[in-house]
């Protein structure tokens, strides 16, 4: 039996909210929402024989845990990348394919160029295969996206990963560029390199985005009936 | 009733509340009741798993909400059903009235074949 004497209800509601604001995605009027609830709750526990600490402990079951409460939120708030319109993924499958292929492209100049001699053929061979490893990583990135985030059904871990992909991939680049001393003289031969490495690339890319966007869009439409 | 799965009540919970607010504006702990007791004692989830629910059909311009002094001076948070709400309610009503009706037809053939 609790003991009744030494309840302060004020008190226990302050500690409640604190552990449930600690779970994070609840705002201020969220809590005072819940804390609206939870009195009405406790004023109408029919059963008399309790104490006010007992009725409280049961509206707080009623209502659900911090982690219970706090995940049933996260899961329609903040901007998730399966929260993005069609235009927002598009981008960032963009952002992420450029900075990558451009530091694939930049590293792997460097360290395959010094061993097969340089002219048409090779220059666009290798460009071509780095800007392929670039698409490859984007797609596989985008998928474990969508897929990590239907089977946890939270919106916060699979954003840190494709965001640290981006973030990692171009602080890498800019660091090595600093370091190299800039870009100046890879590009020499627009046209036919530009079919290659931007065209083919960017065709490729435009697929693998639908694909993954038309999962997104099942899944989204699957979290919204 | 009882083992009612977490998908089949995520996509009733959407029409349930739209129907409770169909009957005039509420809040979080009075819709609860409402369908506790309609659904005589067999429909609970974890409450406060409700509000995120609420502001989502708010934001997506289904229902309103303001703060409103009940007759005891405490603050409550009521929810009122908007014409686009309404939409989606009648919307929700048939798809809900075809399924049933599918599972009647269905089960009661299979019933008389046996």
């Amino acid at each position: 039996m609790a003991n009744s004497d030494k309840f302060d209800l004020k008190q226990s509601l302050v500690q409640w909210k604190i552990s449930m604001a600690a779970a994070g995605n609840l705002g201020p009027e969220n809590l005072k929402e819940l804390e609206s609830h939870i009195i009405d709750e406790i004023d109408h526990i029919d059963k008399t024989d309790l104490s006010q600490e007992e009725k409280f402990l049961v509206a707080k079951h009623r209502i659900g845990s911090a982690k219970t409460v706090g995940k049933a939120f996260s899961l329609h708030k903040g901007i998730s990348f399966q929260q993005l319109s069609w235009i927002g993924q598009a981008i960032a499958y963009f952002l992420t394919f450029r900075i990558l292929s451009m530091l694939f492209a930049t590293v792997g100049y460097r360290l395959i160029l010094q061993y097969i001699p340089l002219n048409t053929f090779t220059f666009i061979t290798v460009s071509f295969l780095l800007h392929m490893g670039a698409l490859v990583i984007v797609f596989f990135t985008y998928k474990t996206v969508n897929r990590s985030q239907q089977r946890t059904q939270n919106s916060i871990r699979p954003n840190i990963i494709a965001f640290s992909v981006l973030l990692a991939s171009a602080l890498i680049y800019f660091l090595y560029i600093n370091m190299m001393g800039g870009v100046q003289g890879l590009i020499y031969f627009p046209l036919i390199s530009s079919l290659f490495l931007y065209l083919i690339p960017m065709a490729l890319l435009v697929v693998f985005a639908v694909i993954n966007i038309r999962e997104w869009r099942k899944l989204r439409y699957s979290n919204s009936v | 009733m009882k083992n009612l799965s977490k998908e089949m009540m995520g996509a009733a919970s959407i029409p349930l509340i739209l129907s409770v607010l169909q009957e005039g504006e509420s809040y979080g702990y009075l819709i609860i009741q409402r369908i506790k007791v309609i659904s005589g004692n067999q429909l609970e989830w974890k409450e406060g798993t409700l509000y995120p629910i609420l502001h989502k059909l708010e934001k997506k311009g289904y229902i309103t909400s303001s703060w409103k002094t009940s007759e005891s001076g405490r603050k409550r948070k009521y929810y009122k059903l908007l014409e686009n709400g309404q939409s989606v309610l009648a919307a929700e009503q048939q798809n809900w009235q075809s399924l049933n009706q599918i599972f009647s037809k269905l089960w009661l053939t299979q019933i008389n074949s046996i």
